[in-house]
């Protein structure tokens, strides 16, 4: 690529800020640094400020309380127009009048760059994003992904040293979405602008991001790279927001989680001494489902779970189970024979453990050891660490 | 069944607009007889023709200083009236759309007040409210000024009345039309550098081409077919052609030069049904 | 210039040249009170104005309120003739409007048929042409059909005024009325007749309702075709206005004006949300 479109990113401060719609509070003291060139997700469901946030690093809304800075400078009194920012937008915003090209040329006719060198840009940026014919056409002569490739285009044009996306691929359909999602991640390498991006897809956070936010009502639940986000949630929403996760209830005693099932998980070490009711978190592709007297059960212990639905998803199987009241999703392998009314018993290869109170989420999580038969459980209860070692896990 | 139903309003218009509209017509060529003789009658100075007719009632007319004169205020009127009611409007509701408030969302309620007031009382109230002793002048008055801000009797006044009274319709109209643009088309705008004027005169007018020909073309000719208004707040002269016409008739007693008047105010609306037609042409293809 | 902005590579655009920001709250609170005052001021000084004793220029509040220039209005036997004759003409515009433009409505709302298109363009065309113009152009077949100065010459006048929201509004009404509802009703077992009465004409009410409304007043303000058809003869409301002020104090005028603008206001308020989509859907049409 030539060197004319790339450039580099700044560094973005968020220290505390907050906004409040009237009554309701969209963002409470969100605090996070993006360094330059970065790939960070904000991620969450509707209402979670995440959108809020972005528009206030835009430019379009004010923080109630905090400060904002870009490299370093605050940039509060900065309007929207003349911030080093540029946003790709959910709904297509082409100005239906103006041909692709205009569209692109808007910002750079507004800074009166000579024609000669705004004609070049265009040309090279319609090459970037694939559409060099598609110059003279109107948007509505441009499907919904090429509509957004313009506007990439268009954000580009104006060189912005942070590029902020609003959910702009969730109009699209699946595939095209994967393909342009992909296609940003791959251009915002080379161009290295700091990036933001914003969306309630968590397969797409978990896609592209070098770093994801994870929020709700308008608070961060946690930050970290794609991976610890995944493999050591800190809350139950987070584990459950990312991914699919089965909650155990059951109580924590000395020798460890005492399941509703009968069977006990181990903790292995724990900084929070209280006793009482928790929560074991498992994904359902960490489930190990054993045929009752089959090989290795023995090593299992508690009551069988019996399946209620199995699920064919493609290249794996869903399996509901239940044990009394208490249900639990597995994936399994497409080849495992398996009817409704089966029984098998469980073992877990890694269990994430929080505690019963929502409010105090205190997540203990265990790296895999081997999956089987390892016999040494170990789960820190943890504070703001990350991944904290241990050995594997099991049902005893 | 449906058609003749359908046609019933049709012949009501064909009895009491297309026929009449016809016979004015004969009447201005000099056809003084037939179903026009009672009319004529009436009428002074009338001119007749035979055959085809005559052009004769028309030339005198337009030969005449004073009608000259009332063509001229009432062209000039109708377009002042129509660019005001256009700029008044367009500030009005683009300023709301980019930069919403409380004072501007008061705003556009208010601007539409004057729809629910008949056109009698609103041109009474304007003529009262800037009249000799009306509260402007008085105004000015207890500041100092003499016999100042009276616009009643004016054709500045006439101006003012036909936005007072227009600006509803062109609050609507341009309302709806701007709510049809996306917000972020206009905050794209923004981010890409764009302040207010030029974000209004760049991306969101050339969109509302059509809303704009339609609310000055029915101004226009709103203005131009009006005579309460005129009537009631204008000059004595020069005179609003619809007041021309109404008084050639009542006052003067001559229908036939009433009705050339009348097909006059028809020829200029002519040329705002032309102008109509341009402007609403489906947009071209923007190239660069 | 923040150490941001410099530090900035690519060139910021151009500072609009407006000393006052748009945006800024003077600005806004300008544009504001102007308006105000230019659009509701007017009105209130004619209130203030029916109520006003004692009021000599340049003062700017009378010096007594009364209730004196209501009595005159009240008492004089040719302004409460103007009311009658407002009072019972307009309904009679409005019933022969029904009369000749709902069954039109209907087919148009529901049918297809040959001319439809000319229909719809003529009827609206006749708002499209100077008002005053048709008036003046009536006024030879008027005479020769003897009905100048004639109640059936005002209410032709008048019904001009009304055709196209008795003929358009209550077609879009008909119009939108899912065929689905019909047929199931057919399907019930109802006849024509039944169906037109108890399915489309309850669905079309609403919009026959704000036709009916704005009709009403088309007929009832109409002020410029009354006036060449109807005076001396028939002085209605709005003609009256216009001699009300070189005949009698300004007080009683501006009574006069306020019952004038009770149905309208009245009316209009009732009705203003279906009148607002109304419109600005009406003039999407071109």
């Amino acid at each position: 690529m030539s060197t004319s479109t790339s450039h580099h990113g700044s560094e973005l401060v968020l220290e505390a800020i907050g906004k409040a719609f009237g009554e309701a509070r969209a963002v409470e003291g969100v605090s996070l640094t993006v360094e330059p060139s970065e790939f960070v997700t904000l991620l969450g469901p509707s209402g979670s400020g995440k959108t809020t946030i972005l528009r206030m690093i835009g430019g379009f809304v004010a923080p109630d309380t905090g400060r904002i800075l870009i490299d370093g400078s605050d940039v509060c009194d900065v309007p929207v127009e003349r911030r080093p920012t540029a946003m790709l937008f959910q709904q297509l915003s082409l100005w239906p009048h103006l041909s692709v090209a205009r569209n692109i040329s808007f910002g750079l006719e507004l800074r009166r760059r000579p024609k000669q060198e705004i004609d070049e840009r265009v040309r090279e940026l319609l090459e970037v994003v694939g559409l060099s014919d598609f110059g003279a056409r109107l948007p509505s002569q441009l499907s919904g992904g090429q509509q957004q490739r313009v506007a990439l285009a268009r954000a580009l044009a104006l060189e912005p040293r942070i590029l902020l996306l609003d959910e702009p691929f969730s109009a699209l359909d699946t595939k095209l979405r994967i393909e342009l999602r992909t296609f940003v991640r791959n251009l915002q390498r080379e161009v290295g602008t700091t990036t933001l991006l914003v969306t309630h897809d968590q397969e797409e956070a978990l896609g592209i991001s070098d770093r994801i936010v994870v929020l709700r009502d308008g608070c961060v639940e946690q930050i970290g790279d794609p991976t610890e986000i995944y493999d050591a949630p800190r809350t139950s929403f987070v584990a459950e927001f990312l991914g699919a996760m089965n909650f155990l209830r059951g109580s924590l005693t000395r020798e460890g989680v005492a399941l509703e099932s009968g069977t006990i998980v181990p903790v292995v070490e724990r900084t929070d001494g209280t006793l009482g009711p928790a929560k074991i978190g498992v994904r359902p592709e960490d489930v190990i489902v054993l045929a009752v007297g089959a090989e290795g059960d023995e090593g299992a212990g508690g009551d069988a779970f019996s399946v209620e639905q199995i699920t064919v998803k493609g290249h794996y199987k869903e399996l509901s189970m239940r044990s009394g009241d208490q249900w639990l999703r597995a994936y399994v392998g497409k080849d495992l024979t398996t009817h409704e009314g089966d029984r098998f018993r469980l073992r877990f290869r890694r269990t994430h453990l929080f505690g019963e109170d929502p409010q105090e989420e205190v997540a203990g999580d265990s790296v895999p050891g081997a999956p089987s038969g390892d016999g040494r459980g170990a789960t820190r209860v943890a504070g703001d660490q990350g991944l904290l070692p241990s050995g594997g896990m099991q049902l005893r | 069944m449906a058609s003749l139903l359908g046609f019933l309003p049709i012949a009501f218009l064909v009895v009491f607009g297309g026929i009449p509209i016809l016979l004015s017509l004969l009447l201005v060529l000099g056809h003084l007889g037939g179903p026009n003789s009672a009319v004529s009658q009436l009428g002074q100075g009338e001119i007749s023709g035979r055959g085809f007719g005559t052009l004769g009632a028309i030339t005198q007319l337009l030969e005449n200083k004073g009608f000259q004169q009332n063509v001229v205020a009432t062209v000039v009127v109708v377009l002042v009236s129509s660019a005001v009611v256009l700029g008044v409007g367009v500030t009005m509701t683009v300023w709301h759309r980019l930069r919403p408030s409380r004072p501007t969302a008061i705003l556009q309620f208010v601007s539409v007040i004057p729809l629910f007031i008949p056109v009698v009382i609103a041109s009474f109230s304007l003529w009262t409210f800037w009249g000799d002793r009306g509260f402007t002048n008085s105004l000015a008055q207890q500041l100092g000024l003499q016999h100042a801000l009276i616009f009643s009797g004016t054709l500045q006044g006439v101006v003012l009345a036909e936005l007072w009274v227009s600006l509803p319709f062109a609050v609507l109209l341009l309302r709806a039309g701007l709510a049809s643009l996306s917000d972020s088309s206009l905050d794209a705008a923004r981010d890409a550098g764009s302040g207010p004027f030029t974000t209004t005169r760049r991306i969101i007018l050339p969109q509302l081409r059509r809303e704009l020909t339609v609310v000055f073309c029915f101004t226009a000719v709103g203005v131009l077919g009006s005579f309460t208004v005129p009537y009631i707040i204008g000059p004595s002269s020069p005179l609003l052609l619809g007041v021309d016409a109404v008084n050639t008739f009542s006052s003067y007693n001559e229908p036939q030069q009433a009705a050339v008047i009348g097909f006059a105010i028809f020829v200029l609306a002519a040329f705002i049904g032309a102008l109509y037609a341009v402007g609403s042409r489906r947009r071209r293809v923007g190239t660069r | 210039m923040s150490a941001l902005a410099s530090a900035v590579e690519v060139p910021v655009a151009r500072r609009s040249l407006l000393p006052v920001a748009l945006g800024s709250a003077l600005a806004r609170v300008i544009l504001f009170l102007a308006a105000l005052f230019f659009i509701v001021t007017p009105l209130a000084w004619i209130v203030l104005l029916a109520f006003a004793g004692g009021f000599t220029f340049p003062s700017l509040k009378p010096s007594s309120l009364t209730l004196a220039w209501w009595r005159a209005v009240f008492t004089s036997p040719g302004l409460l003739h103007s009311v009658f004759l407002s009072v019972t003409i307009a309904p009679v515009v409005l019933v022969v409007s029904m009369v000749i433009c709902l069954p039109a409505a209907y087919a148009i709302g529901r049918y297809d048929f040959p001319g439809k298109r000319f229909v719809l363009l003529s009827v609206f065309s006749i708002n499209a042409f100077p008002r005053i113009s048709l008036y003046i152009a009536m006024i030879p077949m008027l005479f020769f059909l003897n009905l100048m100065g004639t109640v059936v010459g005002v209410v032709a006048v008048q019904l001009i005024g009304t055709i196209l929201f008795m003929t358009w509004i209550p077609a879009t009404g008909f119009a939108a009325i899912p065929d689905e509802l019909v047929e199931a009703a057919r399907d019930a077992g109802a006849s024509r007749l039944q169906v037109f009465r108890r399915v489309l004409f309850p669905l079309a009410r609403p919009s026959i309702t704000i036709a009916a409304v704005l009709s009403f007043l088309a007929a009832f303000d109409e002020a410029q075709g009354t006036f060449l058809v109807g005076a001396p003869t028939y002085v209605t409301m709005p003609i009256r206005m216009y001699s009300l002020v070189l005949n009698y104090p300004v007080g009683v005028s501006a009574v006069f004006a306020l019952v004038l603008s009770v149905p309208s206001v009245v009316l209009l308020l009732s009705v203003r949300k279906q009148l607002f989509a109304g419109t600005s859907s009406a003039m999407h049409l071109h």
